[in-house]
């Protein structure tokens, strides 16, 4: 029995170089074989011009071709559609109540794959890979977590101030775990983000070396109350000041310790942006709550019958409130997203103050009058409408991410900061 | 034998290139222009169908095949073969109908049958006993907090008012728990409270407020009620379970809207506070009655409450955690005319 090479092994070009070589006569069998695999892969070809399915940014990928020039932009679209995700939220949702919470853990990861999925870059979609057990078993032990909490802040408070210390001890625990659970388990083509902080490292970020967690120490056990108030007020004295530059360091910290392909992300934003975007959002809600306090003071001081009025004041400051929230988070969202350079990507985010204040408003009337029914096409169109303003602008190849490791991460940080509503999302 | 287009990743680059997948018998052939490998079938993993997104077949060697959904990938083996029969209930549009009436009617039952008889059910296996530290603590927070201050009643006030709050509860279940506390306050006013444990607080400004010691001693009935009923405890249960409810349901609304997701926790929790009011009231009435005392004193005292704070308040029955106190006054009236109790 002659040897017989496998051809599926060679590539395209030794396969040609075989069949203009081989003796056709004496190894007819090796010749068809040859030809047969020529041919697979021919057609692999053709039908790859045939394949790449919307959108047209698809990567042609073969290595053997001169790579086409490389685009400007290359966009982040969004394609997920309110009356499908409607059907996944409700049954989900469904599954959760009558398993009086148990299935939630499956749900989380049933939307989050639905989001994931939907989420193009360069056309290809990205993918939410985490399991519902440990999931499960994170939220038990947020949920135990939380119910200390609950117990000590409502029953037990003389308690309290050693949970919240437990709590401050936790904080950059839960922070690191939840990022890398986060990276761990999103991948895109095939290779998982990896999160490298560690507690020490979040420690110094959350707590600026320790100062003011020693001074929230010092103000819970303190037992007298003007020693208690003079740290309360320095705190927020030294807090209020020093917050842009917090916030800052929060999001360098996530983004320098995240990579991808091998490449760490880096952040170019300075502390005096953030200070910049605080202070006008400040001024925008003053200059709505203004307004709102000389009418209270109107109600309050002449028209005292007048329950209207006072309405209206509320009224006011409720607008202030959201129109300077809608102004944090478009600006805070653009001025993130475009410092930060991943490997060869820089990236443009695009979102707007009116159009996130026009989203919110349609979103909360919406929600209302239709019962909450209407809250999955409200997160649809608030996904959508943030991802399709958001632009990666290579200065390089994708080739570039390279390599990508897989060790496993617990749940447990990810689902306290659920538990707990806390977000530390860009 | 079925042939399926899609992009391959090597899970070493950042790079697709085009493939095809050809299942035949129990072998996946898998050509790129580069390689061609030929797999076990039965070592793939297929990721979960999910609306109507692509699909990524993770191959032994790590390496990953995606392309868009194809019937013939849920026979193949599943990574998550759960998700299989969820995927399934997503895509029909009956299915989503009957959740919707599912949850509506898991929902209202709950909130009205369910969760109060649960909720008594838990209370009964708790004795008393162990929600008196509870009680114990939230006074000395009170006191701490300086918005209890010590009373400044005349011996003789209390004794009175003492005996008879010891008349009240005489022969009651949780006799032997009930202590009464004297405080003055300037944030609460003239009112009464009843702490977890049988503890009851009356402050100065209401001792005051009433004429005779029977209108103080309606008030007290209508705590010594919320004791007796275990609302506390209940309270307890009852709120932390729609606080979890809500926050499930809104979850992912909180983040778009959170002033528009607090509200229905709010919405039913004053519900259950104001029945649980009413219980109380009702509780209260027939004590009196019991006790030879005219459910007409929790009526004039209440109107003398009501003329001294209620004035510009504005009062929404929906949102209240008391139920209106001209309601109240009527159905101890009502009470009162009903004759005596035995």
């Amino acid at each position: 029995m002659p040897y017989e090479p496998d051809y599926s092994k060679y590539s395209l070009d030794e396969l040609k170089q075989a069949a203009t070589q081989v003796d056709r006569q004496k190894y007819p069998q090796r010749a068809a074989n040859l030809d047969k695999e020529i041919n697979l892969r021919d057609e692999l070809s053709i039908e790859s011009q045939k394949y790449p399915e919307p959108p047209a940014g698809e990567e042609t990928g073969i290595v053997s071709q001169p790579a086409p020039p490389r685009p400007a932009e290359i966009t982040f679209i969004f394609r997920g559609v309110a009356r499908e995700y409607f059907r996944i939220w409700i049954v989900n949702l469904c599954l959760t109540i009558i398993t009086l919470g148990i299935f939630s853990a499956w749900a989380k990861v049933r939307k989050k794959r639905y989001f994931y999925s939907h989420a193009f870059l360069d056309g290809t979609p990205f993918q939410y890979l985490a399991q519902p057990i440990p999931i499960l078993k994170g939220r038990v032990i947020a949920v135990i977590g939380f119910l200390l909490y609950y117990l000590a802040s409502t029953f037990f408070t003389s308690l309290l101030p050693y949970v919240l210390v437990a709590g401050l001890i936790a904080a950059p625990w839960v922070i690191v775990r939840s990022a890398a659970f986060n990276a761990r388990y999103s991948a895109f083509r095939n290779m998982t983000f990896k999160f490298t902080g560690r507690y020490i490292d979040a420690v110094k970020v959350i707590y600026a070396w320790g100062i003011i967690p020693a001074l929230v120490i010092a103000m819970i056990f303190s037992k007298q109350e003007r020693a208690q108030l003079i740290v309360l007020g320095l705190i927020f004295f030294i807090f209020s000041l020093y917050f842009p530059w917090w916030i800052r360091g929060l999001k360098k910290f996530i983004i320098e310790y995240t990579s991808y392909g091998g490449r760490a992300g880096l952040f170019f934003a300075s502390g005096g942006q953030f200070l910049k975007m605080y202070f006008t959002s400040g001024l925008i809600g003053l200059a709505l709550m203004i307004p709102a306090a000389v009418v209270a003071g109107l109600v309050l001081t002449s028209l005292k019958e007048s329950k209207a009025v006072f309405y209206v004041a509320i009224a006011l400051i409720y607008v202030g409130y959201v129109v300077a929230y809608a102004y944090l988070q478009a600006r805070s969202g653009n001025l993130v997203w475009n410092n930060i350079q991943l490997g060869p990507l820089r990236f443009k985010s695009t979102l707007k103050t009116f159009d996130l204040l026009k989203l919110y408003i349609t979103n909360a009337l919406g929600i209302l009058s239709s019962v909450g029914l209407l809250i999955p096409w409200a997160v649809i169109r608030t996904l959508k409408y943030r991802t399709d303003n958001l632009k990666a602008l290579p200065d390089g190849d994708f080739a570039e991410f390279q390599g990508s490791d897989l060790s496993n991460v617990a749940a447990a940080g990810a689902e306290t900061m659920d538990i707990f509503d806390m977000d530390i999302s860009l | 034998m079925t042939n399926i287009n899609g992009q391959y990743y090597d899970g070493k680059r950042a790079v697709g290139s085009p493939a095809k997948i050809l299942f035949e018998g129990e072998e996946a052939q898998l050509t790129t222009n580069i390689i061609s490998v030929s797999y076990p079938i039965k070592e793939l993993r297929v990721s979960p169908r999910i609306a109507s997104a692509r699909r990524f077949i993770l191959l032994p060697d790590g390496a990953q095949f995606m392309s868009n959904d194809h019937p013939f990938f849920n026979s193949l083996p599943q990574e998550s073969p759960s998700e299989g029969f969820v995927a399934w209930l997503e895509k029909r549009w009956a299915i989503a109908l009957a959740c919707v009436l599912i949850i509506t009617s898991a929902l209202l039952a709950g909130y009205f049958f369910g969760l109060p008889i649960a909720a008594k059910k838990i209370v009964s296996q708790i004795p008393l006993e162990t929600e008196h530290a509870i009680g114990a603590e939230a006074l000395g927070w009170l006191d701490k907090q300086k918005w209890f201050k010590p009373t400044a009643l005349s011996v003789e006030q209390r004794q009175a008012v003492e005996g008879g709050f010891g008349w009240l509860n005489i022969d009651l279940p949780f006799q032997k728990y009930y202590h009464l506390e004297f405080r003055s306050s300037k944030m609460f006013g003239a009112n009464a409270m009843a702490l977890p444990g049988g503890i009851i607080v009356i402050t100065d400004d209401l001792v005051n407020l009433a004429q005779d010691n029977q209108e103080v001693m309606a008030i007290l009935a209508h705590e010594i009620g919320h004791v007796e009923l275990r609302h506390s405890m209940t309270n307890v249960i009852q709120n932390s379970a729609v606080a979890a409810t809500v926050a499930t349901l809104t979850a992912d609304a909180a983040s778009l809207s959170a002033a528009v997701a607090g509200l229905p926790a709010i919405l039913a929790q004053t519900k259950y506070s104001r029945e649980f009011e009413t219980a109380a009231d009702d509780y209260a009435f027939s004590l009196l009655k019991q006790k030879y005392i005219s459910p007409e004193k929790f009526a004039s005292i209440m109107e003398r409450l009501s003329e001294k704070y209620e004035k510009d308040i504005p009062s929404f029955a929906y949102i209240s955690t008391h139920p209106l106190t001209r309601e109240r006054i009527n159905r101890a009236r009502a009470a009162a005319a009903d004759g005596p109790h035995e």
